[in-house]
């Protein structure tokens, strides 16, 4: 196909190599993880890809983004929550189905030799890639706070790797505790990178966080997107000064003091 | 002239299937996906005189066959677009038509007067979709009067370039709307633009979208846009058309240019994959021969309607 390639990326008709949920079916408001060998090129953790089913959806005509979990330039894996109607669409797919992916799409996260990861939920996700591509994963350490059972996570794939503390939202009563070890987290960062991805809520409690003792920090944002490559201006976020941006391609990662995630 | 060139308003372009405003950006966005050389055109972002940072957030919501947004004409400003974006445009080689956003007849005719002076743009098309300030908020595009206005204007000041008026479909009557454009000179009309819609979330028990109403878009409306296009073929059947709404395959452009369209605009669907238009202009000629179309001339309006009743007592 003819292509004027800014850097080669395209939509391409990929397979499912394997989905499967974490050690159960799939069920409402399940994790599962999908392989997928699409040929993408080269990408870089907390960059997305969007995925859909092949065709025009009529219940789901968007496409959704998802952070590129790990993989290589054949094959990636997503991990994916079944929370609304384009994720519980996908996560009946089986082995073998064709796939609609773009992507590579928008910016990664800052590597850097020392940093602390932040994780809320499924918003692990883009730090699988992250801690496994890392040079000195030595200098790295996470805090992740999910619901139970962490295993779906795949958390365990992780806790080989580097030091994960896990804390656990059994009940909305306990989300207070859980924000107070966030905003720890983060102090005691000091100098090294804060890295978070989770839900908003999350983030906008290590954004504070941070702000309130000007730690570093990137936050990979979640907003609802059509298109994933900067034509529809539905997935801006207000930035401190200028015009509102494009979280597909000036984010998903941004620095904790350029976004006001007042709207989002 | 080959079998899919279209030419109509006084524009000549190599196939008819060119994107449509707010869909595909100022065209850049897409070059990753395809060759832009090969559409009929494209249409870019609207345009204001100064730059416009749009609405709140949620400003989209996915609905069925399509989509709700209340985007609210984020753009940078005319100025902008010529300096940093047409020049990046093959507009050598496909048409670049600018979209033009004003809330006055006035400051409509300065963007025509900006904009018409440029070789790289194609063709002017106006979004009368705007709350008309100076006459206390009133749509333009819902009163056929502002419609002849603000076509007059744009024309008046767009040296040669041919000017598509883009209607609004939430009127009563499309081809009023239609012959008002024409009287105020405009070239084509491009119907047509989303249609006014709303979405709740019965769980927070608000609207999704932070400006509460949008415009709906997406294969949902193309039956909307297909009659009007229709009717205003049959009303005016010297006004050339540009189709627009829920295009989504080669078939779906072939009817409309059944119903009358010169041309179509391809919108929400570049959404649902980057490179849906690239493919609709590729595969529309597999798609003629398929159903035995030899060329878009032999197609265009030749709908077969049922004989009129004669009554009889």
């Amino acid at each position: 196909m003819p292509n004027t390639g800014l850097s080669g990326q395209r939509v391409v008709d990929a397979r499912i190599l394997e989905i499967r949920g974490v050690g159960q079916s799939i069920g409402p408001d399940d994790v599962f993880s999908m392989r997928i060998q699409a040929d993408l090129g080269e990408w870089a953790p907390g960059q997305f890809v969007m995925v859909r089913p092949p065709g025009f959806g009529l219940e789901t005509p968007w496409a959704r983004p998802f952070s590129i979990c790990d993989g290589d330039a054949s094959e990636i894996r997503l991990l994916v929550q079944a929370v609304g109607r384009g994720t519980r669409e996908l996560s009946r797919l089986q082995a073998g189905a064709r796939i609609t992916v773009w992507g590579p799409l928008g910016r990664s996260f800052q590597v850097e030799d020392e940093a602390v990861l932040l994780a809320g939920g499924v918003g692990v996700a883009p730090f699988f890639g992250y801690v496994k591509r890392h040079p000195t994963p030595s200098g790295l350490r996470m805090l992740f706070a999910h619901r139970p059972p962490g295993e779906r996570y795949l958390i365990d794939e992780l806790e080989g790797l580097i030091p994960v503390e896990r804390v656990e939202e059994r009940a909305p009563s306990d989300i207070p505790a859980i924000a107070e070890r966030v905003r720890r987290a983060v102090a005691e960062a000091g100098v090294r990178l804060v890295l978070a991805c989770g839900p908003t809520p999350f983030l906008k409690t290590v954004q504070s966080a941070a702000l309130a003792c000007k730690a570093r920090a990137q936050l990979s944002l979640e907003n609802r997107m059509a298109c994933g490559v900067g034509a529809c201006l539905g997935c801006v976020v207000r930035k401190v000064s200028g015009p509102p941006t494009r979280t597909c391609v000036e984010g998903p990662v941004f620095w904790a003091d350029e976004v006001d995630l007042e709207e989002s | 002239m080959s079998r899919v060139s279209v030419d109509f308003g006084g524009l000549q372009l190599k196939n008819p299937v060119l994107t449509a405003s707010g869909t595909f950006g100022f065209g850049v966005e897409f070059m990753d996906y395809g060759d832009l050389r090969e559409l009929g055109g494209l249409v870019a972002k609207g345009l204001s005189l100064r730059p416009r940072e749009g609405n709140p957030s949620p400003r989209i919501c996915e609905t069925a066959c399509g989509m709700l947004n209340a985007i609210g004409i984020q753009n940078p400003g005319v100025e902008v677009f010529l300096r940093d974006y047409l020049p990046r445009l093959p507009w050598r080689e496909t048409a670049v038509v600018a979209n033009l956003y004003a809330c006055t007849v006035e400051e409509f005719g300065e963007l025509a007067a900006l904009l018409g002076a440029e070789e790289g743009v194609a063709a002017l098309e106006v979004n009368v979709s705007c709350p008309n300030v100076s006459e206390g908020g009133a749509a333009f595009g819902q009163d056929p009067t502002m419609i002849r206005k603000v076509s007059e204007s744009v024309k008046s000041r767009a040296g040669d370039k041919p000017v598509w008026v883009k209607l609004s479909p939430n009127v009563s009557d499309i081809a009023a709307c239609a012959g008002a454009a024409a009287e105020g000179g405009a070239d084509a009309v491009s119907l047509i633009n989303t249609i006014t819609g709303m979405a709740v979330d019965v769980r927070t028990r608000r609207p999704r979208l932070a400006n509460v109403v949008g415009g709906l878009s997406g294969p949902a409306i193309k039956p909307v846009a297909l009659r009007m296009v229709h009717q205003v073929r049959q009303a005016l059947p010297d006004l050339p058309v540009v189709g627009i709404g829920g295009i989504a395959t080669c078939e779906d452009v072939l009817e409309f240019i059944l119903a009358g369209a010169s041309a179509v605009q391809v919108g929400t669907v570049n959404f649902m994959r980057p490179d849906a238009s690239f493919l609709l202009a590729r595969g529309l000629e597999e798609e003629m021969d398929r159903l035995g179309v030899s060329n878009l001339e032999e197609l265009r309006g030749s709908l077969r309607l049922p004989a009129p009743k004669i009554s009889r007592r």
